[in-house]
């Protein structure tokens, strides 16, 4: 197994680990979205509902090399969606659950959560370029 | 040189899986005795869920003018010194650390006390509110859409010196 597989199958263990508490708890990861003060409220539980479903599936592709490319560039900005929330909230000084990993309220403090998305981030940046890499040497240019 | 076919086979790829994504949620939550709806009025929600404990800004304006009355302000030390209500005390919450529970123990059981943080979706108010109603206080009153609220409609401010 090359790097490059470690690497994303890796990245993909990530994000199916962190859909699957709040896939199945979907009213209490709303409440999440909500307190992070973000979203107009008609939108908070759509949100709420299709978020997870994207991480696993984005997961899941991610782990079987399937639609690599795509599930690789939404994990990328995922994860920039998910950093700058984060980022606001601490710059606002709002203290609220992160809601990374699971839907308890006693979350990670902030800034430890703001590490732990920035090396993922970074994996999710890597991984990105990797398939890009590969899919340009797999497409056949006009 | 021709990055086209692959932005556009990422872009496919991805709308692709956003569309799994959206008709597998919605699907499942349709299916599912515990599907919530689509869309919800939070914040009536988060009020609501307050019961007689919620105190509109109005009426905090009102008992701010009263003697005896005290606020107290759940957020942490920086966003209290950037601002806060006129007079309230800061005794920032953290409901997952023992000390802290322990120092809002100090507020005064016989006044009536107004707690809030930063805005209507904080949760440290409503948490300081169940810690202390279950160490016996009886005169809480929680002001629902917390600071952001107070200044948006000219509640008096202070800022630490």
């Amino acid at each position: 197994m090359t790097l490059r597989a470690v690497l994303r199958i890796a990245l993909g263990l990530v994000f199916v680990v962190a859909s699957l508490d709040k896939a199945l708890n979907a009213s209490a990861f709303a409440a999440i979205v909500f307190n992070f003060n973000l979203l107009p409220d008609h939108m908070i539980n759509v949100v709420a509902l299709v978020l997870p479903w994207l991480e696993l599936l984005t997961g899941l592709c991610l782990i079987f090399d399937m639609l690599t490319l795509g599930a690789a560039g939404i994990a990328l900005g995922l994860m920039c969606v998910f950093m700058t929330a984060l980022g606001l909230n601490a710059l606002r000084g709002l203290d609220v659950a992160c809601g990374c990993f699971s839907t308890d309220a006693a979350g990670a403090p902030g800034l430890w959560s703001l590490g732990r998305d920035a090396g993922i981030l970074l994996l999710a940046f890597t991984v990105f370029r990797c398939e890009a890499i590969r899919a340009r040497s797999n497409t056949r240019l006009p | 040189m021709r990055p086209r076919p692959l932005l556009k086979l990422g872009l496919r790829e991805a709308a692709l899986l956003i569309f799994l994504s959206v008709v597998l949620s919605l699907g499942i939550n349709a299916l599912r005795t515990d599907g919530i709806p689509l869309s919800e009025n939070w914040t009536d929600k988060t009020l609501r869920a307050l019961g007689d404990k919620a105190l509109d800004l109005s009426r905090a304006k009102a008992l701010h003018a009263t003697a005896g009355i005290l606020f107290v302000d759940a957020r942490e030390a920086e966003s209290y010194a950037a601002g806060h209500v006129a007079g309230a005390v800061n005794l920032p919450y953290d409901p997952f650390n023992p000390q802290s529970e322990q120092r809002i123990l100090s507020l005064p059981k016989d006044r009536w006390l107004v707690l809030y943080c930063s805005s209507i979706s904080c949760p440290l108010a409503k948490q300081m509110a169940e810690a202390l109603t279950f160490n016996g206080y009886d005169k809480v009153l929680i002001m629902a859409e917390g600071f952001e609220g107070w200044r948006k409609a000219g509640g008096p401010t202070g800022e630490a010196k």
